[in-house]
């Protein structure tokens, strides 16, 4: 972002925590908004403790798991069903139901087939992998042909047509396949652990501090969120975008 | 799985009776020809008159509806598409290096050859920043260094100004002997340049 974005964003962030401010103040009711230093402290004391980085940890491990596991799953069901109109057809009605439930009802049913420490992993796994499964499926549809008619011409080998046509291609969608279902696992994941109490986690906490009341800390807990949700997202664009750019070679501009 | 590998060679073509339609209109209509081995053909015929189509079943890429397309050994083909069909975040070298068999040529091979055709400063640049001229000029070589027994190209100097096209037409025609060549052209005297019999024929 250039120089004068970032003091874009810089300054609309800062008229918003303004707002937050004047809003707390008039209010004058912490269980309704905290002020923002009281929500500092709230977070200040929770990051000293054990317990907050137990948490994230868990919620972390569980959410990338699911995440992980989704982005093999979809990607392997997206090649099959590229290559097979029947296989498609299959897999398209367990898509489309869920991506039409809700994460609360798939949470609901999860718990009672597994125990509450994996939900997370379950439930993230299963609303990611209907956008991933889609994104590349959607790019492998559109792989030039005029390309993969000159690999036939010259017989390029299935390893040759992977590395120089299909990967290349594939990677813009699987970048916002992984853009798009990184935040969404995060957000499903930690709902799940609401729903499901895991112990040790993001959700849990949020929970608690919710239960007890405590809203300065259950908005410290959302700031950790977000916080860890964005840096997530910006590790695996940027490690990505180190493999395109290993893929696309040595070239310059 | 390994790929096959293959050397320059040439092959002979026979069409007979070849007949392909799209949506009911005849773009082939009976057509018959033998390409020999090592010849050089030019397909000169107006716009619409299938000429493309032709290459494509030629090249397996589609198949007639009717008539026979026989080949004398297995065909090893290279070609010059009507577009340059490159790797575009790709550059040149690695466009080529991608086609070829391995240990085929060097990378300080490739680069001569492009510099024949006035590539060398571009050599590593993507072709996404080429001009057309220059994406042409890539497609060319590409097509002339892949080992084969069949070299097919499609209007491959069109959009190369007068002079790069002397030189590049000078390149190809050092390099695609031994080979079946296929020339499809609007312009006659390319076919003479390469002194190339001409296949002509009016739907």
């Amino acid at each position: 972002m250039k120089k004068k974005g970032w003091i874009q964003v810089i300054a609309a962030v800062a008229v918003w925590l303004g707002i937050w401010q004047i809003l707390s103040v008039r209010i004058n009711r912490t269980v309704f908004l905290p002020s923002l230093l009281e929500v500092g402290k709230a977070l200040v004391q929770i990051g000293i403790t054990e317990e907050f980085y137990l948490s994230i940890r868990n919620s972390l491990l569980h959410v990338l798991s699911g995440f992980l596991l989704a982005v093999t799953m979809g990607s392997l069901l997206a090649v099959f069903s590229y290559w097979n109109k029947w296989l498609f057809a299959f897999i398209q009605v367990p898509i489309k139901l869920i991506q039409a439930t809700p994460v609360a009802s798939f949470t609901m049913l999860a718990l009672v087939w597994i125990s509450s420490k994996y939900l997370s992993i379950l439930v993230s796994f299963l609303m990611v992998l209907p956008t991933i499964t889609i994104y590349i499926r959607q790019g492998l549809l559109e792989t030039d042909s005029k390309l993969l008619e000159m690999a036939l011409v010259y017989r390029m080998s299935f390893m040759q047509k992977i590395r120089y046509i299909y990967l290349p291609a594939l990677l813009p969608y699987f970048l916002s396949a992984c853009s798009v279902g990184v935040g969404m696992s995060w957000k499903s994941g930690i709902a799940a652990e609401v729903i499901g109490v895991a112990r040790h986690s993001i959700g849990n906490q949020l929970y608690q501090a919710k239960l007890y009341l405590m809203t300065p800390e259950l908005f410290a807990w959302t700031f950790v969120i977000i916080a860890v949700s964005i840096t997530v997202e910006y590790s695996m664009m940027w490690a990505i975008n180190r493999c395109r750019r290993r893929i696309e070679g040595r070239t310059k501009r | 799985m390994k790929r096959k590998t293959y050397a320059m060679d040439s092959i002979e073509i026979s069409l007979e009776d070849v007949r392909k339609e799209y949506n009911k209109k005849q773009v082939i209509e009976g057509l018959s020809f033998r390409f020999l081995a090592g010849s050089k053909t030019a397909v000169i015929a107006p716009s619409g008159a299938g000429k493309t189509t032709l290459l494509r079943i030629i090249l397996g890429l589609e198949q007639p509806d009717g008539g026979r397309i026989q080949y004398q050994k297995e065909l090893f083909a290279s070609a010059v598409f009507q577009e340059d069909r490159l790797l575009e975040y790709a550059s040149p070298l690695e466009n080529i290096r991608a086609v070829l068999p391995k240990k085929t040529m060097t990378e300080a091979e490739i680069y001569k050859e492009l510099s024949q055709v006035k590539l060398s400063e571009d050599a590593y640049r993507q072709c996404c920043f080429l001009s057309g001229g220059m994406k042409r000029r890539v497609a060319i070589v590409r097509a002339v260094l892949m080992p084969g027994n069949l070299l097919v190209m499609d209007e491959p100097f069109k959009g190369l100004d007068p002079e790069l096209k002397e030189q590049v037409m000078e390149y190809v025609k050092e390099r695609i002997k031994g080979r079946t060549f296929l020339l499809v052209t609007h312009n006659r005297e390319e076919a003479v340049y390469f002194q190339a019999e001409s296949l002509k024929w009016n739907r």
